[in-house]
């Protein structure tokens, strides 16, 4: 069940119906049978492997939670099977799948995202930020509550657990805030995404017959699409769970106003890469292991600056090794996190040199030019390695790029994407003005505003004028039907 | 005092740390910081920094890292 169709609309009106009709302490058990639902509905006997990466969870924190009371070593044995039983799990659905299928089951939906929650819930009980959930049911939701089961966010148990249970009132101000996130996001999704889609589909399927112009646009463009679908579908996520009073991790801030590609990957899929940062990048450089390394590199190195920088290079190398992994176990994925690996170790080693070009120069890092050349920079990056995400492999990559480079053929830029089935000079002007209404809320939201307020803190005509044009925007301009196909998630396939 | 303050300036030479009470919520220490911060304070302290400790609540002052210090030597002794 997609997030952007009717059907979706229709269960979240009967599930919002029935959540504000129940008894208070009900609540939580409606959105778990909705969440079952969604789940079933979505993936069928998939959902065998949700109940047994279940299981591994809510079993795996009351024992290690036993163990901690009496032998800290224990319960990290016992924390430790668990993870390796619920990464085993993850592990044969993506490599089993023919087997898994062939003995009639089907793949269970999210099952990159709920392994990582449940791995983060039984962590945190070990280290004893949260207590070990004595029901069983309340860990099911947690996993597979059904706003979040698709493309996430990676929600921390302690924060969504305690707004699970609690009770909730009808607010109206605040469902129609929750609709008004949701109408953002399915403009984001269906005017923009997937209208890009079409462009860079075709242009990837035959990349050969485009010139490097064309190419470097369809790199733009996939850009954008993955933008606008992973962010408007994290938008009505997002908004769907502050109609039930329940607030979700927040997975984007603006991440294309980034002045690095490390504050890129602060502002982009924000919970994955927290979640790295605390059970892989924190406990791998805090390890005795690590530690022993550490002072050895710094008694060896005489670079000061390098010294203080190798022992968090290699941590980093684990940490962008498993982004990289967590996407797919293809060579090009491996190489989509170490691109952005390399990228940040040669920008924190060449920093001592940067500081005295810019000072030879006389450019501040402060100055609004500065910054500007450090926005465009981060994007152009971004792009590049969108492209290894998208292309079919390396190969079709380093095709690509080389044809960027070396056959830019400007002159017959034009002609090539008009000459693209399906999408004409209106589908192009619709794109430019979305595009460019999605980076104006962009840059007002930057400056300390929100969507949803930007709409709703003006008089009734302005207020509902905004309101029917994003309506009418979505149900008219909306990439559905003819020529136009309903993308699938591209972040729902991991 | 003098010494994390001394630590935090080697660390993060271009950012200004005096006064601040949001060195780690804010990003000033970012995750590379914190590790470079906690393997100086393991060595000079002789603790042991956890994973568990990395909050806004031990590290977005020099007063709160001096905490976290006095608490982690109190367990370890």
């Amino acid at each position: 069940m997609g997030y952007t169709t009717l059907t979706f609309m229709i269960f979240l009106t009967c599930v919002g119906t029935l959540y504000f009709i129940v008894p208070k302490r009900a609540q939580w058990f409606v959105l778990l049978t909705a969440s079952a639902a969604f789940y079933i509905i979505s993936c069928g006997s998939g959902v065998t492997f949700l109940a047994a990466g279940a299981a591994v969870f809510y079993l795996g924190a009351l024992a290690t939670d036993r163990m901690r009371q009496s032998s800290a070593r224990r319960a990290k044995a016992v924390l430790t099977a668990a993870i390796i039983a619920s990464l085993a799990i993850l592990i044969a659905t993506r490599y089993m799948s023919k087997p898994i299928l062939d003995a009639g089951l089907m793949l269970p939906l999210g099952i990159s995202y709920y392994t990582l929650m449940g791995i983060s819930y039984m962590t945190d009980v070990y280290r004893g930020t949260v207590s070990a959930e004595k029901n069983p049911l309340m860990v099911l939701l947690f996993l597979c509550y059904f706003p979040h089961i698709t493309e996430g966010p990676f929600d921390r148990y302690g924060a969504l657990s305690a707004q699970l249970r609690a009770p909730h009132r009808f607010d109206y101000d605040r469902v129609k805030r929750g609709c008004l996130l949701m109408l953002w996001g399915l403009f984001k999704k269906l005017v923009i995404a997937d209208r890009a889609a079409l462009v860079v589909n075709t242009v990837f399927s035959a990349h050969e017959d485009y010139s490097g112009s064309t190419l470097m646009f369809a790199v733009v463009l996939y850009t954008l699409q993955i933008y606008a679908e992973f962010s408007g579908c994290i938008d009505i996520v997002t908004g769907a769970s502050r109609v039930f009073g329940v607030d979700i991790a927040q997975n984007f801030r603006r991440p294309f106003f980034s002045r690095s590609v490390g504050e890129f990957w602060r502002r982009w899929h924000i919970t994955l890469g927290a979640w790295l940062k605390d059970y892989v990048f924190y406990p791998v450089s805090l390890s005795r292991h690590f530690r022993s390394f550490s002072r050895s590199v710094r008694k060896h190195i005489s670079s000061k600056h390098l010294a203080a920088m190798l022992p968090g290079a290699y941590a980093l190398f684990f940490v962008w090794l498993c982004n990289g992994l967590w996407h797919g176990a293809g060579a090009k994925y491996i190489a989509y996190g170490l691109y952005y690996y390399a990228l940040m170790m040669l920008g924190q080693a060449a920093r001592p040199l940067s500081d005295r070009l810019l000072s030879r120069l006389s450019v501040s890092r402060a100055s609004r030019g500065y910054h500007i050349f450090e926005v465009g920079r981060t994007c152009l990056l971004v792009c590049f390695g969108m492209l290894i995400f998208r292309s079919a492999g390396l190969h079709q990559a380093a095709s690509i790029m080389t044809a960027i480079v070396s056959d830019p053929h400007v002159s017959g830029f034009a002609s090539e994407i008009m000459s693209i089935k399906g999408i004409d000079i209106a589908d192009y002007i619709v794109l430019l003005a979305a595009s460019l209404l999605m980076v104006f809320i962009s840059w007002k939201e930057e400056h300390g505003n929100d969507v949803v307020s930007l709409m709703t803190e003006h008089t009734l005509p302005v207020r509902w004028t905004a309101y029917m044009s994003l309506i009418f925007a979505v149900l008219v301009l909306g990439a559905y039907g003819g020529d136009f196909i309903n993308a699938a998630l591209i972040y729902g396939e991991f | 005092m003098n010494e994390i303050m001394e630590i935090l300036r080697e660390i993060n030479p271009h950012g200004s740390i005096e006064g601040r009470t949001d060195l780690f919520s804010s990003g000033i220490l970012d995750s590379m910081s914190i590790i470079m911060l906690a393997a100086e304070i393991n060595d000079r302290y002789d603790v042991e920094i956890r994973a568990v400790d990395i909050t806004p609540e031990n590290f977005d002052s020099p007063e709160n890292i001096l905490r976290l210090v006095s608490r982690l030597r109190a367990e370890e002794s």
